[in-house]
């Protein structure tokens, strides 16, 4: 084609050419294809990948580099990324897809959920959170960006198999537009040096420390949920850490007091709550063989989910009698309560079990009077264990009125119901929205919480100081060689969407710019045409002009 | 596949240049290295106008496409594009019709050189595809016709027998608003178009129709100016 200028047919009798073979691969192998310039770019989270005592759970892979497909298009066939909104999934549904050779992106609808959403994402969620699957499985928030590709998605014609005729299926298929989903992270791997932090504080009573009976009030901070990087466990357990935490400043005034009580008072802000309760668990093991605390305890109050609400239940693994110390305490709560009640809730520790049901099991393990107060009736109750619990969750109302009657009747118990000692104690709300703050707006899972310097960590430390005598905080780390937990890294990457056409219609472009490049020519051919016709309007001009053939020339185009 | 929409883009982007290079003749006149002269020309002028932009008019990005008084002196740095393609026609002997198409089709060549081929080779290859590297193809096949003409209105300007075509109007003063007309094309047709938020293709029928109406109406002067001397 050059051949026909002749400073081109001198360039192709030398060497160039072959310089060209070489050099253009050389090029293209050397030159990046920036994947950086993607149409869209989404933070995504990715599903829970841990193991609780040998058993492995969750989704294991990370890299995705698929196409993306909607509920609808996606095939078992071949490999797609499929994009599912979380309340319009079901579990059959989803162990198809996990048991094939994919990825999931699971998309949380925006709120409020009316109770059917929730029940669904629910299910899901401990579907996923109790079963193992290789593909990649990855959690994204919704947005007006998701919407418009979930919407593309959904009307994607790529195997519309409606189409009327084979003619405009083809047409279809040209003129779909597809969505190639990149996640380029590392691999997970085993998380190194996790581990379970619970901080202890404690209240010294009137008297001699060793020999006055002590009250423990436990609580578990951490969170659990589908994602790690989005479980912020608003009332499981935030709101028991933040009960905690605002009994610890109370009582921390009424020690101050000179007829302080005759209690000493432990506080137990515990790790792994939703670890089998592996925080509490090290905790007493490490009390047992240190130290005497535990040889006379009136009672153990663990808190869990307390803020969604009036209806509180009291667990416990053994009815207390009346004329104990936590059967005193119980009733007097009973009657705080008012008209609601407390209901007391008795539940067997099921040692069968893989896991236990309640925090107070762990103490009543070790012949502890112990009992649980939550607004659950049951340990089964899926809203414990879910990224959905978030702060919009709670009532503010509820929670500060739970607060508020746990602490007058931990007080009046505290003097023995001697109500003429009994300070009067007066707890604000702005004390509970604080600490709640400090809790429930930062993602608490186990592993992101174990990194050195955690800041939640150490705010967490700080606030116990400031009320508390003799904090301090101790570590379970998993045992190297038969560890009861471990964790794998890859909590979050970003999902980078580009759009793709179908590999037909480039062939089918390549023929539209084949005829496009025809019409050039007509075009060009056409030039001379018109000035021809220019030159036959003007009258002849004294230049005499001998008619030439035209067809060299010029303005061309 | 990409690789492939590359080479698409530019089949697209160079066929024309070479089919128009062809059919011009320009080779029986051994006119391929007078169009690298005037594509250095090009580089040279563009650098001259680089620097003018920077020294003399602050970087507002904000502003890049309204219309405004700003915009229109900045554009106005194009009239230097005049002086370029008038040193090419000053730097080639040839005469007529080939002195004005090889001016026209160095100085477009040198600009898809310089500004398309790195843009489809970062763009165009990658997974993500996009119109806007097909349409940047096509409007550089617009770019090469209007490049002509400016080549062709300057060629006019410079002739001193231009006052002698018979005409209603002065033919010196129409030539010139030919050039002003071509010179702001881009400043005029992109404020026009961010102000009626017209989309990407219209513009590039806009400008395609824009270019071959001003187009037919130099090529009418031309005709008559190339019969008075007697060149065909």
């Amino acid at each position: 084609m050059l051949g026909e200028s002749d400073e081109f047919s001198e360039i192709l009798k030398t060497g160039f050419p072959m310089y060209l073979l070489i050099a253009i691969p050389l090029l293209l192998v050397m030159s990046p294809v920036c994947p950086a310039n993607a149409a869209h770019e989404f933070n995504v989270y990715r599903a829970q990948q841990y193991s609780l005592q040998g058993v492995s759970y969750g989704s294991k892979g990370s890299i995705i580099n698929l196409e993306a497909r909607s509920l609808k298009t996606w095939s078992s066939r071949s490999r797609h990324c499929v994009f599912v909104l979380m309340d319009n999934f079901t579990i059959e549904e989803y162990k198809q897809i996990s048991a094939g050779s994919g990825a999931l992106v699971l998309i949380v609808p925006p709120p409020p959920y009316t109770q059917e959403q929730r029940i669904i994402m629910m299910e899901i969620e401990q579907t996923i959170l109790s079963s193992d699957t290789v593909i990649p499985i990855y959690v994204m928030d919704w947005s007006p960006k998701v919407k418009k590709l979930m919407d593309n998605l959904g009307d994607s014609k790529i195997i519309d198999e409606n189409a009327s005729s084979a003619a405009k299926a083809f047409i279809n298929s040209v003129s779909a537009n597809g969505y190639q989903i990149v996640v380029s992270t590392s691999k997970p791997v085993l998380q190194q040096n996790v581990a379970i932090s619970t901080i202890q504080g404690q209240l010294i009573g009137y008297g001699f420390q060793d020999k006055l009976p002590s009250i423990l009030i436990v609580a578990h901070y951490d969170t659990f949920g589908l994602a790690p990087e989005l479980s912020y466990g608003a009332d499981s357990n935030g709101s028991g850490a933040a009960i905690l935490l605002l009994l610890a400043k109370l009582l921390s005034k009424v020690y101050a007091e000179k007829n302080r009580p005759k209690y000493n008072v432990m506080f137990i802000l515990s790790g792994g709550g939703k670890l089998n309760f592996l925080g509490s668990k090290n905790w007493i093991e490490q009390q047992m063989d240190k130290s005497n605390i535990l040889q006379d305890v009136s009672f153990v109050l663990c808190l869990d989910s307390l803020g969604t609400s009036r209806n509180i239940y009291g667990h416990v693994s053994k009815p207390p009698k009346d004329d104990s110390k936590m059967g005193l305490f119980l009733n007097e709560l009973n009657n705080n309560l008012g008209e609601n009640g407390l209901k007391m809730i008795h539940k067997k520790i099921n040692l069968g079990s893989d896991t236990l049901a309640w925090e107070h099991e762990r103490y009543s393990i070790r012949r502890l009077p112990a009992f649980t107060l939550s607004n659950y009736k049951s340990h089964k109750n899926n809203s414990r264990r879910t990224i959905l619990d978030k702060i919009e969750r709670l009532d503010p109302k509820f929670m500060f009125r739970n607060a508020q009657i746990i602490a007058k009747t931990l007080v009046s118990h505290l003097y023995d119901y001697n109500t003429s000692e009994t300070p009067k104690i007066n707890i604000d709300f702005e004390t509970l929205r604080s600490s709640l703050d400090l809790l429930v707006l930062t993602p608490r899972s186990t592993q992101i919480m174990t990194l050195k310097n955690n800041p939640l960590l150490n705010n967490l430390l700080l606030a116990m100081n400031k009320y508390l005598k003799d904090v301090n905080v101790s570590h379970l780390l998993a045992d190297k060689v038969d560890p009861q937990f471990s964790f794998f890294t890859v909590t979050s990457a970003t999902l980078q969407v580009y759009n793709v056409k179908p590999a037909v219609f480039d062939l089918i472009l390549t023929l539209a710019i084949a005829l496009y490049l025809a019409i050039v020519y007509l075009f060009i051919q056409l030039v001379p045409i018109v000035y021809d016709l220019y030159i036959g309007t003007i009258r002849p001009e004294p230049v005499v002009s001998v008619p030439k053939k035209s067809n060299r020339k010029d303005k061309h185009r | 596949m990409t690789l492939y929409h590359f080479g698409n883009c530019v089949i697209l982007l160079y066929i024309p240049y070479y089919l128009t290079y062809k059919y011009a003749n320009l080779s029986e006149y051994g006119a391929f290295w007078k169009c690298i002269q005037g594509g250095i020309i090009y580089a040279f002028t563009q650098l001259c106008k680089m620097l003018i932009l920077a020294t003399f008019f602050p970087a507002n990005e904000a502003s890049i496409n309204t219309l405004s008084f700003s915009n229109f002196f900045k554009s106005s740095v194009d009239l230097a594009d005049i002086v370029g393609i008038y040193m090419i026609l000053q730097s080639i002997p040839g005469k007529g019709h080939s002195k004005v198409m090889t001016a026209g089709i160095g100085w477009a060549g040198a600009e898809i050189l310089l500004t398309r081929f790195l843009l489809l080779w970062v763009g165009a290859r990658g997974t993500e595809f996009d119109w806007k590297y097909i349409q940047k193809c096509l409007e550089s096949n617009i770019n090469l016709m209007h490049h002509i003409m400016t080549a062709a209105l300057v060629w006019l300007l410079s002739r001193h027998d231009l006052s002698k075509l018979q005409s209603k109007f002065s033919p010196f003063a129409a030539v010139i608003i030919l050039l002003l007309l071509s010179v702001y094309r881009t400043v005029l047709i992109d404020s026009f178009s961010t102000w009626l938020l017209i989309d990407p293709w219209s513009i590039i029928a806009i400008k395609g129709l824009y270019t071959i109406v001003l187009g037919l109406v130099m090529l009418n002067y031309y005709t008559r100016l190339s019969t008075l001397i007697g060149m065909y």
